[in-house]
Parts: C-alpha cells; sequence; structure tokens
C-alpha cells in the first residue's frame, strides 16, 4: 500500500471517530436545548394563566386544547412545577407526537387550581436523523477534499523519494559512477540521500577494493605456488635417494591442494561479489549430457550403473562458466561418495535436476553439508568446498538447492522453479 | 628449438628454461615488456612462452605486436587469470595455445610439443623412440610397426611420457593432463594407475619393452636407460 494511501486513511479512520463522537455531543446539547427552551416556554405560559387568574379571568375562558385548568382540593397539597415527557394525539398531523406537560398549583382568591400547559416536541430520532444527515456531509467532502490532495501532495512531496527510490533499485555494485540522487528541500529526504549517497559510495568503494584483493590474491598466490611447484619437479629429477624423493612428492601433493583450495576460495570470492550473473538461458540437457559423457570413464572404473532419465531442451539461465563447474562438482561427488558398483540416477525436468546417488551414511549432521570445509570424511583428498561452490551457484543463479539422506541414497536436488517465478515477475 | 620466456617472474621462468635446458631447447628471457618486444623485433623464435601481464605492459598487445610482425612464431600463453574472457581474447588474437598458472612443467612442454609440431607443417607427426612411435596426425601407436590398440587416453597418456622421456611424472601432472578441469575433483588418482597399467600391458603384448617404471610409489617416469 501506498505511503499516501496510508495517511489517509488513518486519517479518515480518524475523521470518522471523531464525527462519530461529535455527532453524539451535538445530538446531546441540541435536544437538551430543545427541552429546556420547551419547559421554559412552558413555565412562561403557566405564568400567564396565573397572571391572568389573579387578575379576576374565569378559568373556562383560559382553556385550551395548550393549556389546562383544574380546580382541585383546597387542602390538597400544593403541587410543585415539574414536567413529564409523554405522548399527544397531533389532530392536524393526525397521528400521536411527542409532548411536553409541566404542571403546577397555585391557591388563588381561595381556589386551589392546578394549571398544566401542554406543547408538542420534536422527537429525539428526528434531531437524530438531522445530526447524522449534516455529518455525512461533513465527511461526504472531507473524503473528496483528502483523496484529492494526497494524490496531489503524494505527486509533489514525494517526488524526491520516489526518485530516490528508482535510482536505487537501478543501483549496481559493478557501474562505474557514483549514483546521482534529486536535488530536494524537504529535511527528511536530504538526510536520506546524503546517506544513501554516502553508503552507496562507500559500497561502489569496497567492492572494486574486494575484486582488486580477490584477482591480486589469486594472482599473486598462484605464481609462488607455480614456483615451488616447479622447483619440486626440478628437484625429483636430480640425483636424490628414495627418501628424499618421497619427502618432495608429499611436499609437491600439499601444494596442489593448496592451489586448489586457492583457486576454490577465489572462485567462491568472485561468486560472492556477484560477478557472474545469470544472463543467457543455457541448454542444461546438453551440459548434462557432455558432463556425463566426460565422466563416464570414472564412472565405469568404479563400475558404477547409471540411470538417467533427462528432458530434452531444458533451459535455465545460468552463467555457461558456472554451468560446468556446478555440473562437474555435482556429478564429480555423485562419483566420490559412491562405492564400487553402485547407482547414480541422473533426472533432468523443465522445473528441477536431482541427483541421487548410493554411498555410506554421511558422517557429519547433513545440514553441514553446504558448509565450507565440512567434509564427511575429515582425512579424505576432498578439499570440502565443492558443494560450497554449488550451494554459492544456486544462490546466484537463483536456484534453491537442498540435500537430502535416505539409505542408501543420496539426493541432491536443484530446483529451477525460484528462478522462473523471479523472471516471470 | 629456440624458445621466448616472457615472464616478469624470474624465478618461474628460470623453472621453464631449466626444465626446457634438458629437451635441447634454446631459451631465452624476456622480463619486461619492452625487452621482450626489442628480442621478438631483433630474433627469430620457434615458440614464445607469454605471461600476459607484465609490470610494464598488456601481454595482449605483445601478442599483437608478435602477429604483426608476422614471425612465424608460435605463442603460448601462461597466465594466473582464470577468466574465460581472456582465454578467448587470447586465442582469438591469434595464440596456440593457454596455460593458466600454476601449471606443471611436463605439462607446458607437452603443450610447447604439440604446437610445434603443428605450426611445422612439413614437419614431422611422428614422435618415436626405439621401437615406439607415435604419429600425432593419424593418431596411430605403433610397436615395431605393429599397430597398437589405444583409447584416445591412452594414446595421450604414450605421447605425454614420449615427450617427457626420463622424467618424473607426477600422479597430479598425468591427471590434469588427461582430465583438464575435471582432475580438479577427482583426488582419487587410482584411476592414473588404470591406465598406465593398460598401456604397459598393452606395449608388453606388442613385444615392446617396458620403459615405464613407477617412481617412489608416487609417480611414473619413462626410462630410456632400462637395460
Amino acid at each position: 500500500m501506498k505511503l499516501v494511501n496510508k495517511f489517509a486513511l488513518w486519517y479518515l479512520a480518524m475523521t470518522s471517530l471523531v464525527l462519530l463522537a461529535g455527532g453524539v455531543i451535538v445530538f446531546r446539547s441540541v435536544q437538551h436545548e430543545n427541552d429546556e427552551e420547551e419547559v421554559r416556554r412552558l413555565r412562561g405560559r403557566i405564568e400567564d394563566a396565573r397572571r391572568m387568574l389573579k387578575t379576576g379571568t374565569r378559568p373556562d375562558s383560559l382553556q385550551s386544547p395548550n393549556i389546562e385548568i383544574t380546580e382541585i382540593d383546597l387542602a390538597a397539597p400544593r403541587i410543585r412545577f415539574h414536567v413529564r415527557d409523554t405522548m399527544g394525539w397531533h389532530s392536524k398531523f393526525q397521528g400521536t407526537e411527542r409532548q411536553i406537560w409541566a404542571t403546577a398549583s397555585y391557591t388563588i382568591h381561595g381556589h386551589h387550581y392546578a394549571i398544566t400547559a401542554k406543547d408538542f416536541a420534536p422527537e429525539p430520532e428526528e434531531t437524530l436523523r438531522g445530526v447524522v444527515l449534516s455529518l455525512s456531509w461533513i465527511f461526504f467532502l472531507l473524503l473528496v477534499v483528502v483523496g484529492l490532495t494526497s494524490i496531489l501532495i503524494s505527486k509533489k512531496i514525494l517526488s524526491p523519494f520516489n526518485q530516490s527510490l528508482r535510482v536505487i533499485q537501478a543501483f549496481n555494485l559493478k557501474q562505474k559512477e557514483p549514483i546521482r540522487l534529486p536535488e530536494t528541500r524537504t529535511d527528511e529526504f536530504k538526510t536520506l540521500n546524503t546517506f544513501l549517497g554516502k553508503m552507496t559510495d562507500k559500497a561502489l568503494h569496497d567492492y572494486r577494493a574486494l575484486k582488486e584483493f580477490t584477482e591480486n590474491a589469486s594472482h599473486e598466490l598462484q605464481t609462488p605456488l607455480a614456483i615451488i611447484r616447479g622447483k619440486l619437479e626440478l628437484l625429483l629429477e636430480s640425483g636424490i635417494s628414495d627418501e628424499q624423493a618421497r619427502l618432495i612428492l608429499s611436499a609437491h601433493e600439499a601444494i596442489e591442494r593448496l592451489s586448489r583450495i586457492n583457486q576454490s576460495l577465489t572462485l567462491l570470492t568472485k561468486l560472492e561479489n556477484q560477478e557472474y550473473e545469470p544472463h543467457e538461458p543455457v541448454n542444461l540437457s546438453t551440459a548434462v549430457h557432455k558432463t556425463i559423457f566426460s565422466l563416464t570413464e570414472l564412472m565405469e572404473m568404479k563400475s558404477i550403473a547409471l540411470e538417467t532419465d533427462i528432458e530434452e531442451n531444458v533451459f535455465v539461465k545460468l552463467h555457461p562458466a558456472l554451468t560446468d563447474i556446478l555440473l562437474t562438482n555435482l556429478f564429480s561427488n555423485a562419483i566420490r561418495h559412491n562405492h564400487e558398483h553402485g547407482t547414480i540416477k541422473v533426472k533432468l525436468n523443465a522445473g528441477s535436476l536431482s541427483i541421487q546417488n548410493t554411498g555410506p551414511r554421511p558422517g557429519i549432521p547433513t545440514e553441514q553439508l553446504f558448509q565450507r570445509f565440512r567434509k564427511s570424511n575429515q582425512s579424505g583428498d576432498s578439499i570440502g568446498l565443492g558443494l560450497s561452490i554449488v550451494k554459492r551457484i544456486s544462490e546466484v543463479s537463483r536456484f534453491s538447492v537442498c540435500y537430502q539422506f535416505e539409505e542408501p541414497w543420496h539426493l541432491l536436488k536443484l530446483d529451477f522453479t525460484a528462478d522462473k517465478l523471479s523472471v516471470a515477475r | 628449438m629456440k624458445v621466448l620466456i616472457v615472464e616478469d617472474n624470474r624465478e618461474l621462468a628460470e623453472n621453464i628454461r631449466g626444465y626446457l635446458a634438458r629437451e635441447a631447447c634454446v631459451c631465452e628471457h624476456g622480463y619486461t615488456y619492452g625487452e621482450a618486444q626489442d628480442k621478438i623485433a631483433a630474433y627469430q623464435y620457434d615458440c614464445i612462452i607469454l605471461d600476459i601481464m607484465l609490470p610494464d605492459g598488456d601481454g595482449l598487445d605483445l601478442l599483437e605486436f608478435i602477429r604483426t610482425r608476422k614471425a612465424g612464431s608460435s605463442v603460448l600463453i601462461i597466465s594466473a587469470k582464470n577468466a574465460l574472457d581472456d582465454k578467448v581474447n587470447g586465442l582469438e588474437l591469434g595464440a596456440d595455445d593457454y596455460l593458466t598458472k600454476p601449471f606443471h612443467l611436463p605439462e607446458l612442454h607437452a603443450r610447447l610439443k604439440a604446437i610445434y609440431r603443428r605450426k611445422n607443417l612439413d614437419g614431422d607427426h611422428v614422435v618415436s623412440f626405439n621401437e615406439i612411435s607415435v604419429n600425432t596426425a593419424t593418431l596411430e601407436a605403433r610397436v615395431n610397426d605393429a599397430l597398437l590398440e589405444l583409447t584416445k587416453k591412452e594414446f595421450d597418456l604414450l605421447l605425454y611420457f614420449l615427450i617427457n622421456k626420463n622424467r618424473v611424472l607426477t600422479r597430479q601432472s598425468i591427471a590434469e593432463h588427461l582430465w583438464g578441469d575435471y582432475a580438479d575433483n577427482l583426488a582419487n588418482f587410482d584411476f592414473v594407475y588404470q591406465h598406465v597399467k593398460n598401456l604397459r600391458k598393452k606395449i608388453s603384448a606388442a613385444n615392446g619393452k617396458d620403459y615405464i617404471g613407477t617412481v617412489y610409489g608416487l609417480g611414473y617416469k619413462f626410462n630410456t636407460h632400462t637395460a
């Protein structure tokens, strides 16, 4: 919901509450004033009748539908002025209407008279109807005015804010230029824009520094590694004893490992820096066939049976360089963590790719398998970054990836539908 | 074979020179862009090993310079950048091959020989030693003129051994030579053992000598001095 609409709705809700309370107050006071006025008039009439009686006017001549004079027992106690709210027949309207009676008794010239003055008064329902009608009009007017102004105000006042939003949405860490935010005279927006400007500048700067560091680290580490490796290879060629050779070869293996870890970490960092945006859709079916083909030999060596159910022409948005890394990681995992005469099942369709393989129960909780350097077999040859890489690639390509183990099947499933949804959106 | 090594790191250049020196290769160094450019302008090289990250220039520019001079040298790019773009750029600009650091010296040597063979079209496609000969054009391997039935991998392996005779070839280096990037994910080297075993069996079956020996239990060596 838009900010302006929220404001307007709250405003209207508050206004209707106030109008409701105001309506009750107005109704009460109008009613009260009316009745007060009526009683005063009736009191006046009784006063008039009493004065007339005092001057000697006969009570009969004063009788009318609005005034009633009856003589009561002289000994009866004097009736004090009091008011009764009742219903009376209205001859003109041919119906009963609200009527107010005021009664008082006086002793005049040795007679005791009870004087009752009556008058029709407006009923509370009628007052209420009037109040509700007028308040409804006020409410309607407010609605129109608030609605119109909110649209206009949102256009005018919020326009710098909306522009900033658009700029931020278009912001990309890879862009070379700092962002340009619109000029504004509103203090809050000024603060916001300054903050956004500073933050994105810092992000750009940090991103560049990190990228540079990654590239340098990769280069600077690979070169000495290459030197060490070369020296060891040259050393192997010289006349050395078996014992020395074994030492050199262990060192050589450690260097290999170091170099692989370095490459994998560099790749992970690049993935984290989002250097590989998923762009063109790639034909995953072809890529899967290719990967399987290149690894067939290794499967045969372990006598692993392969069952495939691959739908042709499945396209997903994925960076081509990542496609290879992803598939190779997945399949070589399925081979490495398999046992002799095991089975690998591959299933690919438009929604997902799942790879199942037989293999020993994982040695660590399954949720830790995607973490870096977490290995089921700590002493194994693998460097423990394969699944982290799979996870990262899935993340940057907006797939979801999950792992399940159900004796004896390990299942790794990539779900592409999350990607499809975001594309549709 | 005359080789120019364009590499700013002296130690790395020295490694390459040290390895190639035993193969009757004449190696010269160019440590900087300028130095390399001068040498390319002045002398003729069969092959140029080119690092594309140089302190005073881009190796890719040097590649263009080599191409415009039509010197006829083959170019092998070595780079620490594993970036796909660089690879494609380099090959498009006319490099003959691309190798990512850190590489195995036997691998560099094999690549160098391969592009050298490809360049010299009138040259010999046959690499041979005593009774074993390998034809890289027809992909045929023979022992005493008897054709060996080799798989593609076994053929590559035999060629790798023949080019790096009397060298210790580690299992990693063989794995990377045969499987390329896929070797990264397969730390188990049993399959190297399998291939070497099969190759030895096939050569012996064709009455060839068993030149390939295990070294220190961790690598292999093609021994030319086998009695």
